[in-house]
């Protein structure tokens, strides 16, 4: 493996300079869990790991008025075990929940897995779903907010700028009397990527009409998406199977899945179809049972 | 059955605390001072011509101490693999991406490594053919020109025939009422053991080798590194093999491979030490997996739904040289020959040449793939002729005491059992909700010993210490199946001692005898019928040392008793009135008297120090033989084992229709084990073997484009997890085997072998599809749920 230096900035101000001193040859590592294979694989070469692990402005979850802060050095095991994220979020934590090992997930952060910009990144379906805003700071730590759905740019890419740092992120928190969901298909049941992911957050009224939708897919666009075009069909219409089937249909719409190792892109889309169906229901069951 | 103090108790693996707390020593961990690292330059092609090696700008980095190629190669008319076809370092050609092209020993593996960047290959592509039936063909580009003999060849077809056959096929076929046909493909499949490749190979000043590397067979290792001693111009030199704890295995490391001789000549070349040890990828690819097949099969029955005859025909893709995976036909004859009782059949295979990577050993040694056909086939058959499909199986299950096609001498057999087992414990005729079904398969396997080499044969010495402890020197090889542990409840259990006092050495070409290696279920059948002779052997020489010391050491211990009545003296001098339990030697009709016992130390301490004469202590030795017959060189026919096993595998799926995801709900695996030394190390094999036969089925694929691995991790290459794991129930069927020891019969790797076709019945019978691709991904059933819907 590639020799390099490792930095360990325990303030903002150190983290931007350390990297201002090396800007081309110097990489920021949170949990590490995506960085090293890179490096394992030579697919990167940095000479310098700065590590974001010390920073106290890039942790914690807390409530600001109608939203939460969740910071970016989050691990997604702190994700996992959180009863507020549970109760909160609950889709967020069903991506928690199948993400990798608990071994990974000890170290591997919500911030890393956005950066990351997998298309299948387990964790941005429900942050989509959650109308997360990115919040950025720079080198002269002022901050600009960005929404997570102009974040990412294509496969592995995000709208980030050098001197930037991503400090966390601030979700909606879903109005009382909603459910969401986050399902994940896998090769096998645990320790998978996803093959493909369906994120769910629904409000419905009390004739059961749906009143507000929001649905984000993962591995089936070059960017975890949130599928509008669905949304628009079912919001106002009773959600049964025939409902919920039709959904499906115009999912597949909106999606560009590609062939890869993981699976065939005919099959992912078969699996959208049957897995907006299921979130949809699990949303709705947690929404009827008060689960948020 | 006798009661018995040591033999069928769940004794825990002796090795296990050390694997458990991470103290035992792998390959990883070992180093030799002074030691060089090697690393492997592989091709960057299929299929080429090697035009030029330019090693100039990796010679001249710090730290490189030998650079190893055809140029530089010191043995270089030197090849391995079955027909010798395989160059360890290439010479003229590459025929596998995975080739060795050059080899570096440096003072690290990261300067090894960049020296192996730098070395420049230059090639000339040639077109590769990356499937058998393709690479069979007249005009197919060909992947060897000259045999070893250095004659030329004329097509990619392997030159081994295999076949076999028996009865009347086409009277048999005349009286069928039904007849089937069916086609079955099964994929590369890859051992996964969780310890990687690695050697560490020196030479010692007087030229003889020492290697330490995980391996099966360290007596053919022995043998195999000879030859290469001797292409390097060394005579009469040795090889001493010692295997360090072995992580995992599976038939993986069931020949030597490139990388072995490499490091061999490496360390020849620089005069050093040099440790070669694979990263995940190169296990991936460096190794030899389960060979893909082809296999063609038709069988028929008589209007009652026996069994008339089986006829298949099956085609290999070999890859581009040989190891043992050319010659997995051999064990596809069991199966295909004896696997129910059929009275004509006929089996050929070819095993053919292509680009892709070459084939090994896999537990099961192809009775999976041949297993999979012939079940998926019975199933088939058992709706043509309107008979449910496990009491079509209970119909022509195999019986006790029969000799089969090939010639094999059942001894005992427990399938009936086996079958009725699955029945009951999968509450089989039960009806159950859409999507859900149930579905059985069979095996038959050999249970006593392979005779696929000049002897089959193992050898094992006992050494009693004089405080009564032992060490048995064995040429077992343990690679987690338990044979250790097996060993020496056997031991203590003769020898009345306790399973604690014995020490198994192994792994050590020096200092153990002879063994050809763990493989085909038999170590444990073997190393036992071994123990037996050496364990009675040694408590033999105990009672005889007691017959004549005893009655010395019995009054002395007894001076100060003043109740000792003396009246049993004279019993003590005939070793046939001893007896020997738990460390102490008794009179056998008077166990009560301890007066009259003592421990055995004292009697072989007492036999050792005589006082400068006659001293003497208890070493035996066996080599044990089985009485079996090698395959005869014409009609491949012959009593290959001691005996046989059985076993029926029934498992209950769901089937998701709108993803295809085939869930396991209940698996009940019935097994005729003769009898089980350690019940729990026989659940234990037949859980891994399920396990890993379910990867095989549903996930566990190696994906290949033109000869290109691509997926070689465990990123993209899936194996079960724990929480894929589902209820499994095991059944131990105890049919005393007159051979085995103890009535034992091996079982090491047919856990694995019907899981697969199990599974597809289970899927038909659930959603009314025939998978005929292993493995069963969602896509592949989702494709043919599909597919059916449309017709």
């Amino acid at each position: 493996m590639h020799k390099f230096s490792y930095q360990r900035p325990t303030s903002m101000t150190e983290a931007f300079s350390l990297k201002k001193a090396a800007p081309e040859n110097s990489l920021y590592v949170a949990g590490g869990s995506d960085v090293l294979l890179l490096l394992k694989k030579s697919v990167i070469a940095p000479n310098n790991l700065i590590s974001l692990r010390a920073l106290d402005e890039l942790k914690g979850i807390r409530e600001t008025e109608n939203r939460v802060f969740i910071g970016s050095g989050t691990t997604i095991r702190e994700l996992e075990t959180s009863a507020f994220i549970a109760e909160k979020f609950p889709a967020l934590r069903d991506a928690a929940v199948n993400l990798a090992s608990t071994q990974i997930r000890n170290v591997a952060t919500l911030g890393g897995n956005i950066i990351n910009a997998s298309p299948g990144a387990d964790t941005a379906a429900p942050l989509l779903i959650y109308e997360a805003q990115v919040i950025i700071i720079n080198a002269q730590l002022a901050e600009r907010t960005v929404a997570l759905t102009d974040f990412f740019k294509g496969p592995k890419q995000v709208h980030l700028e050098k001197d930037e740092l991503v400090k966390g992120f601030s979700l909606e928190v879903p109005p009382a009397g909603s459910g969401s969901a986050y399902l994940k298909f896998m090769k096998r049941k645990a320790m998978d990527l996803a093959n493909v992911g369906v994120g769910v957050m629904l409000t419905l009224a009390q004739d059961g009409t749906c009143t507000d939708i929001r649905i984000g897919l993962a591995t089936v666009a070059p960017t975890p998406i949130r599928a509008l075009k669905t949304e628009a069909f079912l919001k106002g219409k009773i959600i049964d199977e025939a409902t919920l089937t039709e959904a499906g249909e115009i999912a597949t719409t909106e999606i560009a899945p590609i062939d890869d190792l993981r699976g065939k892109a005919w099959h992912k889309t078969e699996v959208i179809k049957a897995y907006i169906k299921r979130a949809c229901q699990q949303a709705r069951l947690r929404s009827v049972k008060g689960e948020v | 059955m006798q009661q018995k103090n040591f033999i069928g108790k769940r004794l825990a693996k002796m090795d296990a605390p050390e694997k458990i707390s991470g103290k035992a020593s792998y390959i990883n961990d070992l180093s030799v001072p002074n030691m060089l690292f090697g690393k492997i330059k592989r091709s960057q092609h299929a299929h080429a011509i090697i035009k030029n090696i330019d090693i100039s700008r990796a010679e001249k980095l710090p730290g490189v101490k030998a650079i190893l190629t055809r140029d530089s190669n010191p043995a270089p008319d030197f090849k391995i693999g079955f027909i010798q076809d395989n160059p360890p370092i290439k010479d003229d050609k590459v025929r596998q991406f995975r080739d060795e092209v050059a080899a570096v020993a440096a003072t690290s593996t990261e300067i090894a490594a960049a020296a192996c960047d730098l070395i420049k290959v230059e090639y000339e592509p040639l077109p590769g053919v990356f499937d058998p039936i393709t690479a069979a063909a007249a005009d197919a580009p060909l992947i060897h020109e000259f045999d070893f003999r250095g004659n030329p060849i004329k097509n990619n077809s392997l030159p081994v025939k295999w076949q076999i056959s028996d009865g009347d096929l086409e009277e048999q076929k005349k009286r069928s009422k039904h007849i089937v046909s069916g086609t079955y493909k099964t994929g590369w499949a890859h051992h996964c053991c969780l310890g990687v490749a690695g050697i560490i190979a020196e030479f010692d000043y007087q030229k003889n080798l020492k290697v330490q590397m995980p391996t099966q067979i360290p007596f053919l290792v022995q043998n195999d590194l000879n030859k290469l001693l001797l292409a390097l111009g060394l005579k009469n030199k040795n090889t001493r093999v010692i295997s360090p704890t072995i992580g995992g295995a599976f038939g993986n490391k069931l020949d030597t491979h490139c990388y072995e001789y490499i490091a061999v000549l490496l360390a020849f070349m620089a005069g050093r030490a040099v440790k070669i040890m694979f990263d995940r990828e190169e296990e991936f690819i460096g190794m030899a997996p389960r060979q893909p097949t082809i296999i063609k099969i038709t069988q028929g029955c008589d209007e009652n739904g026996l069994l008339t005859f089986r006829e298949a025909e099956a085609i290999l893709d070999n890859g581009a040289y040989t190891s043992w995976g050319a010659t997995v036909p051999s064990v596809m004859y069991v199966p295909m020959t004896s696997l129910y009782r059929v009275p004509a059949v006929s089996f050929t295979a070819s095993c053919v040449y292509t680009n892709n990577i070459f084939s090994q050993a896999f537990r099961g040694y192809g009775n999976p793939q041949a297993t999979f056909a012939i079940e998926s086939s019975m199933d088939e058959l058992a709706e043509k002729a309107g008979i449910e499909p496990l009491e079509m199986r209970l119909l022509n299950s195999n019986r006790p005491n029969e000799t089969t096609p090939m010639g094999l001498k059942v001894t005992s057999c427990g399938m009936s059992e086996c079958i009725e087992t699955v029945k009951k414990k999968l509450d089989w005729n039960k009806p159950r909700p859409k999507n859900r079904g149930v579905g059985i398969a069979t095996l038959t396997h050999v249970g006593g010993g392979a005779r696929i080499y000049k002897s089959d044969g193992h050898g094992m010495i006992l050494k009693m210490d004089d405080f009564a402890k032992v060490s048995i020197m064995t040429g077992a090889v343990e690679i987690g199946q338990g044979s250790e542990t097996s060993i020496a409840q056997t031991v203590a259990e003769i020898v009345g001692i306790l399973p604690e006092d014995i020490t198994v050495i192994r792994h050590d070409t020096a200092t153990c005898p002879w063994d050809v290696g763990t493989h085909a279920s038999r170590q444990m059948f073997l190393s036992c019928k071994a123990a037996i002779r050496c364990a009675s052997d040694a408590k033999a020489r105990i009672l005889d040392f007691a017959a004549s010391f005893m009655e010395d050491e019995i009054r002395r211990k007894n001076r100060k008793n003043k109740d000792f009545a003396d009246d049993l003296l004279p019993l003590l001098h005939d070793p046939d009135n001893l007896a020997i339990v738990k460390r102490r030697i008794y009179l056998k009709d008077h166990p009560k008297r301890s007066d009259y016992s003592l421990p055995i130390d004292t009697i072989l301490r007492r036999g050792h120090f005589q006082g400068g004469k006659n001293g003497d202590m208890v070493i035996t030795h066996a080599f044990y033989e089985p009485d079996t017959n090698m395959m005869h060189p014409k009609t491949s026919k012959g009593n290959i084992s001691e005996t046989y096993v059985f076993a029926a595998h029934g498992v209950e799926v769901e089937v998701d229709p709108e993803t295809g995801r085939v869930e396991i709900l209940n698996f009940v695996a019935a097994h005729d084990i003769g009898r089980a030394i350690n019940p729990m190390l026989v659940e234990g094999q037949i859980y891994g073997g399920v396990i890993q036969g379910v990867g095989y089925a549903l996930m566990e694929e190696m994906i290949s484009e033109k000869g290109k691995i691509l997926n070689p991790d465990f990123l993209d290459y899936k194996i079960p997890t724990m929480m894929d794991t589902f209820p499994l129930e095991i059944a131990l069927i105890e049919t005393p085997d007159p051979h085995g020891p103890f009535g034992a019969k091996g079982i090491g790797e047919v856990g694995i072998i019907p899981v697969a076709p199990a599974i597809a019945n289970a899927i038909y019978d659930a959603v009314g599809i025939r998978l005929s691709e292993i493995p069963f991904t969602c896509e592949r059933v989702l494709a043919e749920i599909k597919r059916q819907g449309q017709e």
